[in-house]
């Protein structure tokens, strides 16, 4: 945990706490088994054991309803300060409908003993995993979906239609407010507020696997919701992550053994995010007002990636090789018979070139959005406006594979 | 070469950030409660709504946002005061009449608009003593007031810092940031200095003196406990100004003492202030 912190003035230190460390230890095991019920019904089952423990040495500070620091417990190495355990069944049902067709029932638990809480609405490489603690519950998540699958024109197509329906419990998010100090001399736990959460959805998906053409395309439709009674005045509200619709094609072309073309499209409907979408008076300053939680959504993610892949043929190299050797004997006057390419020609050398061009159409996607203030309301030159910042633009490359 | 290289990172460069239309969600106002009291002065609150990021408000004329006409009540349990509106050519507020704050008392206020009611309470605690004061130069004719306090151990205690130059500034001024808790310095002797606040500045003209007092300028500096409630409120007052839609940091809503923090919020807040005038020198 980044709580490494000191201060003094002249002779006085200040109080910041000790640095914190969380140690834990996780331990599981799986068991699985499959069974026929009948000749039309097969059950896949599951049950796997985790368990978790937080252990010394750990300071926890106990705290008065006003936030103050009352007392201190000490954990030492041997000590265990929180263990959480669970039985996660996963139970899966299929039946067959025909001769090419199915349908699939399935359930599963799940504990997640580790958490990750994100400070701000942007995903950094800083954003940190916290382990379960006294005060972090694990995460429990309950799945149950159904699906209808179906092989068409002799395997050519596979195609799906699965709905499911997700619960969510201790989930993890910051405190309005909590502030990167909030580690020092406390627990970094306590930054922390818990809640519910649940989806729901369907996903379609039709795949070729056979022919020149093949490729996949699928679409989800969802719902991500988040129930926390400290955050957004303890009403539900959608995920960051919430996409409402998530679509992918992903098409390969194999002209010939020579030439092959690929292009990738993704779409997702915008991450959700929380912006100030007003403006206060206090003590004579201008101040932001926030709007609900995740209020904000993001313009849509899409982007079209493509590739060509060009393989040399190597018959035709070899044979150009011969045809050369053969010109160069007869230039010399000498026999032309017994032309034999060398060794180091015939070697299983393989290669190709891959032109592939990332965000095709140089779409720039959302990565995060800020607004801006210039000027001062004071003086009447107050200007708002909004600002997005977005990685990768059209990135062309070029690939060279061999292999000798 | 070179320029081919130039040209690469210009073009990642000015792909990375653009200027966007935003499309925010429908903004409700909000009635916004600025009040307090304070040992031996009468209630003081301000009224206004809060306006949509990109509405069409004239922030040249912020005085259009005020509340009048609003029923507002302090009462410490005994003695009830109606605030009156005072004239807009003073300054939009409405002020205590027959209800002077004292220490060890709560107030609680009752803001009536358009028949809504909005309520909270604080204390007026004990005043903190600051042991000395005075002034360190830190260029030219310029410095800080350097102040030395001994936080009495075990209180939980927050406290929130003003100060006026005599002749110069109109009212107190509280700098940034200028609540403080005793988290790190319970029953600790430190120093600490505050910069100079500042007040809105309708010219929008540079301050040679920003951030500084001067030689020669009297100063009163008025120190003041209050309660963990208020503190928090101003807390997340200035770290909502810190982040200014920074997208890095939590979204930070202030936290409102007025429960119904959809429709109102604000703070009421009861300062135990203690004066010390320094002079600079």
């Amino acid at each position: 945990m980044p709580t490494s912190v000191s201060a003094q003035q002249d002779e006085t230190i200040f109080d910041l706490g000790k640095k914190i460390k969380l140690l834990s230890h996780e331990v599981a095991a799986y068991v699985s088994d499959d069974w026929d019920i009948t000749q039309k019904l097969k059950l896949n089952a599951g049950l796997r054991f985790g368990s978790f423990t937080q252990t010394g040495t750990f300071d926890r500070y106990k705290k008065d309803l006003f936030g103050k620091i009352t007392d201190t417990v000490h954990y030492t190495a041997t000590d265990i300060v929180a263990s959480y355990n669970g039985l996660e069944p996963r139970l899966s049902l299929r039946y067959s409908t025909g001769k090419n067709s199915s349908l699939k029932a399935s359930y599963t638990r799940n504990f997640q003993y580790i958490h990750l809480a994100s400070i701000s609405s942007v995903s950094l490489p800083t954003d940190i995993w916290m382990p379960s603690t006294e005060v972090i519950k694990p995460e429990v998540c309950n799945q149950y979906a159904l699906g209808f699958f179906k092989n068409l024109k002799d395997n050519m197509y596979e195609a799906s239609v699965e709905v499911y329906y997700k619960t969510m419990s201790n989930q993890i998010e910051y405190k309005e407010g909590a502030q990167p100090t909030d580690n020092i001399y406390d627990n970094p736990d306590n930054a922390y507020t818990f809640g519910k959460g649940w989806a729901y959805g369907a996903e379609f998906f039709l795949k070729k696997s056979k022919g020149k053409f093949t490729g996949w395309i699928g679409y989800t439709l969802s719902w991500t919701w988040r129930q926390f009674p400290e955050i957004n005045y303890g009403e539900k509200y959608l995920a960051k992550y919430d996409r409402r619709h998530d679509a992918s094609l992903v098409v390969t072309y194999d002209a010939n053994k020579q030439w092959n073309f690929g292009l990738v499209w993704v779409y997702g409907s915008g991450n959700r995010g929380t912006l100030p979408n007003g403006f206060f008076l206090y003590e004579g300053s201008l101040s932001n007002d926030y709007g609900l939680r995740n209020s904000y959504q993001f313009v849509p993610y899409h982007r079209m990636d493509v590739n060509v892949t060009y393989t040399p043929n190597r018959a035709k190299k070899l044979e150009r090789r011969r045809l050369a050797l053969i010109d160069r004997q007869k230039e010399r006057g000498l026999d032309t018979n017994n032309i034999v390419v060398t060794k180091k020609w015939k070697k299983n050398y393989q290669n190709s070139f891959t032109l592939s061009v990332f965000n095709v159409y140089n779409r720039y996607n959302p990565y995060f959005i800020y607004v801006t203030r210039e000027g001062d309301f004071a003086s009447g030159t107050l200007k708002v406006g909004a600002k997005q910042v977005s990685l990768f633009p059209i990135l062309p490359s070029l690939t060279w594979n061999f292999k000798f | 070469m070179n320029r081919f290289f130039y040209i690469l990172i210009l073009f990642f460069i000015s792909s990375c950030r653009k200027d966007v239309q935003l499309k925010l969600p429908d903004y409700t106002e909000k009635i916004v409660i600025e009040g307090s009291i304070e040992n031996g002065s009468p209630a003081v609150v301000l009224l206004s709504y809060s306006v949509p990021y990109f509405g069409d408000f004239d922030f040249s004329a912020p005085q259009t946002a005020f509340i009048h006409g609003a029923l507002v009540t302090v009462t410490d349990g005994t003695v009830t005061d109606t605030l009156k509106e005072v004239d807009p050519s003073v300054g939009y507020l409405y002020l205590g009449d027959n209800l002077l704050g004292q220490e060890n008392k709560i107030y609680t206020i009752n803001v009536t608009v358009n028949g809504k009611s909005f309520n909270t309470s604080t204390a007026i605690l004990h005043p903190p003593k600051l042991d000395t004061a005075y002034f360190q130069q830190d260029r030219d004719s310029l410095g800080l007031i350097n102040q030395h306090f001994s936080e009495p151990a075990g209180s939980g205690d927050c406290y929130r810092w003003f100060a006026k130059r005599l002749g110069r500034d109109r009212v107190y001024v509280a700098p940034f940031n200028s609540v403080f808790d005793d988290k790190f310095v319970d029953g600790k002797s430190f120093e600490f200095a505050y910069n100079r606040g500042r007040l809105p500045n309708p010219t929008g003209a540079e301050d040679p003196e920003r951030g500084y007092y001067k030689l020669g300028d009297t100063i009163v500096v008025k120190f003041c406990r209050i309660g963990r409630n208020e503190y928090e409120f101003w807390n997340t007052y200035y770290q909502n100004k810190s982040s200014n839609g920074n997208p890095f940091s939590a979204p930070s809503n202030v936290k409102s003492m007025f429960s119904d923090y959809k429709n109102a919020f604000g703070a009421f807040v009861g300062y135990a202030a203690r004066f010390d005038t320094i002079i600079m020198k």
